[in-house]
């Protein structure tokens, strides 16, 4: 159930956050028309990498060193695995300079998804804190 | 020696009230039976001290050892956190790691951290690491 709950978060942040890169990209690029699969591609591109990610951060490290190295593990894996699906899919073309933009489009949805995270997670401590403090009024 | 057990009202709390003309000393054993009965056995050097649930802050367990810590000092105790656990179900103490059990009632505040976890801080002023999976159950036992 947390597994699906997580999973189920993730998807959407990555999800949106594919959806924005995909749409700075293809303005970027300068793109005539969008193929109308592409709208199913994105959401496809968010299960498969939100599934990775739900299994991949489930471990918790103690140290800093630990969390860090596993982040950038966590981030070339997404990054190989938007470039292979971004290929498949014709996202891009296999040259580097499509290549290098398709991995600032990564770094973007990787930080969107972060700070979405971070949004999520302030908010549940408002709730604890307030929760917290009625409980200290209560007591004393 | 008669003994009446009454059922409170919902918004009232348990409570033990002695009618006696003398306390003697049977009735002063059975009381510190009764006080001692949620204290924590806890072990400092050569020292043995029974700690009020109250007064402790969090329970760590380091390399197997489980230490309860209270404002100032840590002392060793002789128990596993399950255990721990088990023992004070009816207090406000609840795990928040694979190796921490907390006090719920001395920790002042909780921040977002990195990778999901919340830092918790305590009225001590030392902070402790909430993990991701046992969120859940904290919120669950303020009632979020």
């Amino acid at each position: 159930m947390r597994f699906l709950s997580e999973f189920l978060k993730m998807f959407s942040y990555v999800t949106s956050g594919t959806a924005i890169a995909f749409a700075a990209y293809t303005l970027i690029v300068g793109y005539d028309m969008v193929y109308t699969y592409s709208v199913a591609e994105i959401p496809l591109v968010g299960i498969i990498v939100s599934l990775i990610t739900t299994l991949t951060i489930q471990r918790e490290y103690k140290t800093a060193k630990g969390q860090i190295a596993a982040f950038i593990c966590h981030y070339i894996f997404i990054s190989v695995i938007m470039v292979v699906l971004g290929i498949l899919f014709e996202w891009v073309r296999p040259v580097p300079g499509e290549i290098i933009l398709m991995l600032i489009c990564v770094v973007f949805v990787y930080a969107f998804s972060a700070a979405m995270f971070f949004i999520s997670m302030k908010r549940d401590a408002k709730k604890i804190n307030k929760a917290l403090k009625e409980r200290f009024e209560a007591n004393n | 020696m008669k003994i009446t057990i009454e059922t409170p009202k919902p918004n009232e709390e348990d409570e033990i009230i002695v009618r006696c003309k003398k306390v003697d000393e049977n009735l002063m054993k059975v009381l510190y039976q009764l006080k001692d009965e949620n204290r924590v056995t806890a072990y400092m050097e050569r020292d043995i001290v029974k700690l009020f649930p109250k007064d402790i802050y969090y329970f760590e367990c380091v390399d197997n050892k489980v230490f309860a810590c209270c404002e100032k000092q840590v002392f060793d105790v002789r128990l596993k956190l399950y255990e721990i656990e088990q023992t004070l179900s009816d207090s406000d103490f609840i795990r928040i790691s694979k190796s921490v059990v907390v006090n719920l009632n001395r920790i002042m505040s909780v921040a977002p951290m990195f990778n999901g976890r919340f830092e918790a801080r305590l009225q001590n002023g030392e902070k402790i690491i909430i993990s991701r999976q046992y969120v859940p159950s904290l919120k669950k036992a303020l009632g979020i």
